[in-house]
C-alpha cells in the first residue's frame, strides 16, 4: 500500500468506508451468482454427458446402417437418395438468459421428415434407405441439441470463471486493501488527535510558565 | 419337355447353353466364404485376377479405393448384361430388354438428378451402370447436355419416354422427381407384364416370378409407408399386377388388430416365401406360419420397416426356386433370367463384402447380406 497517496482526512475515511460497504455487498452478490452458476454448470454438464452418450450411440447406429446401405444399394443408390432431398432443414436461433448469461437456443425445422417428404422414390429404393435416412435425421437432431448444450456450457463456464475471478479479487485484494487503508487513516487520525492534544497541552504549559499568575 | 417362348429352337438352345455355362463360371459359395476371411487388398487382388480383370485394369496402378472397385464391378455388370442383350434373339431379346429396362430408369434418373443438383459430369459418369438398352455413349451424350430440359427431348426413342415427358413437365411442387420415378417404375412393371401376356408361349414361371417380385415390393412398401408416417394415397406407392390384389394391401394397411392382420397376411401367396426365407436364417428351429405371422405383426405394430436380413433371405429363397425351375426348363427364358439375377447378385455380393470390410463389420453380419 502506498501511503503517500492516502490523505488521512475525515472525508477520505468516509469515502473508503462507503467503498468497503459497497465492495462487501458486491462480494456477497457475486458469491451468490458464482454459486448459482456452479449449480447451473453441474446441471449443464450432466445434461451434456447424456447428450454426448446419445450422440455417440446414434452416430454408431447411423454408421452401421450406412454400411448396410452401401452393401445393399451401392454408392449410386445411396447417392441418389441423398441428393433427392428437396426441403433442407433450417435452424432458428433465439436467446435465453441464465443468471445474466445470454445463451443461444436452437430450434430445428424439418429435420424429421415423413417418408413422402424425403424426396426419393419409394418404388426404386429399398427400406434400408428409409432406415439410413431416419438414423441420420435422428443424428442431426441430436447434433443440434449437442451443439446447443456445448455452447451453453462454454458460455456458462466463461461467466463462472469471470465471476470467480471477480469474487476472488474482491475477497483477497480489494476489500483487504480498503480495510488496510481505512485502518491506516484511522491510525493516522488517532495519531494526529494525540499530537494535537499533546501540542495543546504543551502550549498550555508554556503559556503558564511565561505568565505566572500573580498572587 | 415344356419349352417356353421358342421361335427358333436352335438359337434358343445356343443362347441358353452359353448362359448356363456363364452361370457356372460365377463365383461359387465357398469362394465367398474364403473372401470373408481376407483383407481388403487381398479381395481386390482376387477380383482383379478373375472375370473382372479388364475392368480393374482400366484404373491406373496403385491401391484402388472402394469406390473404384465398386465402379469396376458395376462396369463389368453392365458389360455382361449388354452381352446378353446382344446375344438373345427374338422374344428372348425383347423380354430381356424389358427386364433390364430398370437399369435405364436408374441411369436416366441419375443423370436428371445430377443435372438438377449440379453434380459434376465426371461423378455422374462414374456412377452410371449402363446395363439396359441405353448404352454408355448415349448416356454420356445426355450428361454432356447443359440442363435437364435439353436431356428430356433426347430420350424421345426411349420406351418410357411418354411417362418421362408427362411427369417431368409437371415440375411444380415438392417431390416431383420421386413422383416421376415412381411412375417410371410402375410403367416398367406394367410393360413387362404386358410383354409377357402378349406372348402366349412365355413361360408362366417367369410371369409368376415377376408377379411375386411385385408382391414383395408392395408388402415391403406398406411396411415402409406405415413406418414413415404416410397416411394418405398409398395407392401411389403400390404396383398393380402382382398375385396379391391392391385392395388386399389397402385392407392390410388399415388393420390394427393382431388376429385380423395375421389372418389376412397368411392368405397372401407370398407368405410361404417369407416362411422359406426365415427358415433359412433360423436353421436350428422349425419355422411355422404362426411364428412368421407373429413376427410380421410385431414389426407392423411397432411401425418398423422390414428386417434387412429377412429380405435378403427371401431373395435367396426366390432365386433358389427360380434356379430349380430353370433346370427343369432349360430352353426357356428362365436360364437367361436366372443368369441375369445371379450375375447381379454376384456383383452385389462382392460389393457387400468390400463395403462391409471397409466399415469393419463382422464376417457373420456381412454373410447375412450375401445372396449365395
Amino acid at each position: 500500500m502506498r501511503t503517500a497517496d492516502i490523505k488521512p482526512t475525515r472525508s477520505e475515511l468516509l469515502v473508503i468506508k462507503r467503498r468497503i460497504k459497497l465492495s462487501e455487498r458486491a462480494h456477497t452478490l457475486l458469491k451468490r451468482k458464482q454459486d448459482g452458476l456452479m449449480l447451473e454448470l453441474v446441471k449443464v454438464i450432466g445434461e451434456m454427458k447424456q447428450v454426448q452418450h446419445e450422440l455417440a450411440a446414434r452416430y454408431a447406429a447411423s454408421q452401421q446402417l450406412i454400411a448396410v446401405a452401401y452393401m445393399m444399394e451401392g454408392a449410386i443408390g445411396v447417392a441418389i437418395a441423398a441428393e433427392s432431398i428437396e426441403q433442407v432443414p433450417t435452424i432458428e436461433r433465439s436467446q435465453k438468459h441464465i443468471l445474466g448469461v445470454s445463451v443461444p437456443v436452437y430450434h430445428e425445422h424439418g429435420v424429421k421428415k415423413n417418408l413422402d417428404e424425403r424426396g426419393y422414390c419409394i418404388l426404386g429404393t429399398d427400406s434400408v434407405i428409409d432406415d439410413v435416412a431416419e438414423a441420420f435425421e435422428d443424428l442431426l437432431s441430436i447434433v443440434i441439441v449437442a451443439a446447443a448444450s456445448q455452447i451453453e456450457l462454454r458460455l456458462v463456464l466463461a461467466e463462472f470463471v469471470r465471476t470467480r475471478r471477480r469474487v476472488r479479487a474482491l475477497e483477497y485484494r480489494l476489500i483487504p486493501d480498503l480495510i488496510e487503508q481505512r485502518n491506516y487513516i484511522q491510525l493516522r487520525r488517532d495519531e494526529m488527535d494525540r499530537e494535537e492534544a499533546s501540542r495543546l497541552f504543551h502550549i498550555k504549559k508554556v503559556k503558564a510558565g511565561r505568565n505566572p499568575v500573580r498572587r | 419337355m415344356h419349352m417356353a417362348g421358342i421361335f427358333h429352337p436352335g438359337a434358343y438352345i445356343y443362347v441358353c447353353t452359353r448362359l448356363q455355362i456363364r452361370k457356372r463360371r460365377l463365383i461359387p459359395e465357398d469362394q465367398y466364404l474364403r473372401m470373408l476371411h481376407m483383407s481388403s487388398s487381398q479381395i481386390t487382388r482376387m477380383i482383379g485376377e478373375g472375370d473382372y480383370r479388364a475392368q480393374v485394369l482400366e484404373f491406373p496402378g496403385g491401391a484402388m479405393d472402394t469406390n473404384q472397385i465398386e465402379q469396376a464391378l458395376t462396369d463389368n455388370l453392365a458389360l455382361s448384361f449388354q452381352r446378353v442383350l446382344d446375344l438373345a434373339p427374338g422374344t428372348l431379346g425383347v423380354l430381356t430388354s424389358r427386364y433390364l429396362a430398370r437399369w435405364d430408369i436408374i441411369n436416366v434418373m441419375l443423370v436428371l438428378h445430377g443435372k438438377e443438383h449440379r453434380i459434376s459430369d465426371q461423378r455422374i459418369m462414374s456412377e452410371l451402370i449402363p446395363a439396359g438398352e441405353l448404352d454408355r455413349p448415349f448416356l454420356e451424350a445426355l450428361i454432356g447436355q447443359n440442363s435437364a430440359e435439353q436431356i428430356v427431348p433426347m430420350l424421345e426413342d426411349w420406351v418410357l419416354y411418354p411417362v418421362l415427358f408427362e411427369w417431368y413437365m409437371q415440375k411444380e411442387g415438392a417431390g416431383r422427381f420421386a413422383r416421376l420415378e415412381n411412375r417410371l417404375y410402375k410403367k416398367y412393371y406394367v410393360d413387362l407384364l404386358h410383354a409377357l401376356r402378349n406372348d402366349p408361349k412365355t413361360d408362366y414361371v417367369f410371369t409368376r416370378y415377376i408377379r411375386l417380385e411385385i408382391d414383395l415390393v408392395n408388402l415391403r412398401n406398406i411396411f415402409r409407408l406405415r413406418s414413415g408416417g404416410v397416411t394418405h394415397e398409398i395407392g401411389h406407392y403400390l404396383i398393380p399386377g402382382g398375385t396379391v390384389d391392391l385392395t388386399t394391401f389397402g385392407t392390410l394397411y388399415g388393420i390394427e388388430e393382431k388376429s385380423v392382420f395375421i389372418e389376412e397376411i397368411q392368405r397372401t401367396s407370398i407368405f410361404p416365401l417369407i416362411i422359406g426365407g426365415l427358415q433359412e436364417i433360423n436353421r436350428g428351429v422349425t419355422v411355422d406360419s404362426e411364428m412368421v405371422g407373429e413376427m410380421l405383426w410385431l414389426r407392423w405394430q411397432q411401425r418398423r420397416t422390414p428386417i434387412h436380413e429377412v429380405k435378403m433371405a427371401v431373395t435367396r429363397a426366390r432365386l433358389d426356386q427360380m434356379d430349380r425351375l430353370a433346370t427343369r426348363h432349360p430352353f426357356s427364358v428362365l436360364p437367361v433370367l436366372s443368369y441375369l439375377e445371379r450375375k447381379k447378385y454376384e456383383v452385389f455380393n462382392l460389393r457387400a463384402i468390400i463395403r462391409g470390410k471397409e466399415y469393419g463389420l463382422s464376417n457373420e453380419l456381412i454373410r447375412r447380406y450375401l445372396v449365395i
